[in-house]
C-alpha cells in the first residue's frame, strides 16, 4: 500500500490480528487469490494477497457492499446480515461481516472458480469469528 | 414525467443523509457506519445509499438518492446517477475551500451534467457568510454553468423541497426549450 493511503482510528492489536487471519486464509483455503480487512467505514486494516489488487479501492467496495447486504436484509426482515456472495465468470467474492463491538469492520475473500464456495464460506466464517474476539 | 429519480451529492457532512430524511414520506433507507477517518469528527458515515421517496404538492413522485460523501466511494456516485433525471450538490460552507468541493462533484458528475439538471445547496451559510453565494455563480459561469445556487439549512423540510422544486423547474424549462 502506498505509504500516504488514510489510515482509520482502529484499537490497537486489530491491525495485526486482521493481517494473521487475512495471511491463514490464503494460505489454507484452496483457490483464495486475495483476502482483504477493512473498517464498515471502508479504510484498509489489511490484505493478503496473490493477485493484483487495488486494496483501497477493494476496501471501499467492500464497505459498500457489507452496508447494502444489511439493508437489503433488514428491509425484508430476516435479520442481522452476515454475508454477501458475488458469483462471477472468475470466480467468487464474498463479503463477510466482522461483529466487533469497538470497531465494525469487514472480511472479503477473491477466489478462482476453482474454489469450493462452501469452504470459502466456512473457512471465512470462521476467521471473522476470531477476528470478532481479537 | 410523473416519477423522478433524484439524486443527492456532496462531501461528507454536508447533510445528504439528513436531507433526505427531512422530506421523505416513508422511513428512509440509510446505509450509515461508524466513522473511522482520523479527519473527522463525524460519528456517523454513509457507505452505501441513503434512499427515500417523496409526493409532492403537484402530485410528482420523487425517489431520492443519497451518495457517500467520501472520493473513495466515486464508484458508487456514477451508479447511482444512473436513469436520473437530476443531481443537488450540497456543499459545507464551513469547510475549508467549499469552492473546491463544489468543483470536486461538478468534476466527477461532468457527464451526466450534459444531460441532468443540477442545483447548488449551500448550507451553514449563517455562521460562514464566505464564499458568497455569489462566488459560487461566479465559479460557475467560469466553468460555463449557469445552475442555481441556494443557501439552505437541510434539516428544514421547506429548503430541501425548495431545492427540488429548483431542479424540476429547470427540467420543464429545458423541455420547454
Amino acid at each position: 500500500m502506498q505509504s500516504d493511503a488514510p489510515r482509520a482510528h482502529v484499537p490497537p492489536g486489530l491491525r495485526a490480528a486482521a493481517q494473521a487471519q487475512a495471511d491463514a486464509l490464503l494460505r489454507e483455503v484452496a483457490g483464495m487469490r486475495a483476502v482483504l480487512a477493512a473498517t464498515a467505514d471502508g479504510f484498509e486494516l489489511a490484505a493478503a494477497l496473490a493477485a493484483s489488487v487495488d486494496t483501497a479501492r477493494l476496501a471501499a467496495l467492500s464497505s459498500s457492499i457489507a452496508a447494502i447486504g444489511e439493508v437489503v436484509s433488514a428491509e425484508a426482515g430476516m435479520g442481522d446480515s452476515r454475508s454477501v456472495i458475488v458469483e462471477t465468470a472468475g470466480g467468487l467474492v464474498v463479503v463477510q461481516r466482522v461483529p466487533r463491538g469497538d470497531v465494525s469492520c469487514v472480511l472479503t475473500a477473491l477466489a478462482s472458480a476453482d474454489a469450493l464456495l462452501g469452504q470459502v464460506k466456512f473457512q471465512l466464517a470462521a476467521a471473522a469469528s476470531a477476528l470478532a474476539k481479537a | 414525467m410523473n416519477d423522478h429519480k433524484i439524486v443527492f451529492t456532496g462531501t461528507m457532512g454536508a447533510g445528504k443523509t439528513t436531507a433526505i430524511a427531512a422530506i421523505s414520506d416513508t422511513p428512509p433507507v440509510m446505509t450509515d457506519v461508524p466513522n473511522s477517518d482520523p479527519a473527522s469528527g463525524k460519528p456517523m458515515t454513509t457507505v452505501g445509499l441513503d434512499f427515500g421517496q417523496v409526493q409532492l404538492e403537484g402530485g410528482e413522485q420523487v425517489r431520492l438518492f443519497g451518495t457517500p460523501g467520501q472520493e473513495r466511494f466515486d464508484f458508487l456516485w456514477r451508479i447511482l446517477a444512473r436513469n436520473a433525471i437530476g443531481v443537488v450538490v450540497l456543499v459545507d460552507n464551513s469547510r475549508p475551500d467549499p469552492l473546491a468541493d463544489m468543483a470536486t462533484y461538478l468534476d466527477a458528475f461532468r457527464a451526466e451534467l450534459d444531460v441532468m439538471a443540477c442545483v447548488i445547496g449551500v448550507g451553514r451559510t449563517e455562521q460562514h457568510a464566505r464564499p458568497s453565494i455569489d462566488d459560487f455563480v461566479d465559479a460557475l459561469s467560469a466553468r460555463g454553468l449557469v445552475l442555481p445556487v441556494l443557501a439552505v439549512d437541510v434539516r428544514r423540510r421547506d429548503d430541501v423541497l425548495m431545492l427540488l422544486d429548483t431542479l424540476l423547474a429547470q427540467i420543464e424549462a429545458n423541455h420547454a426549450e
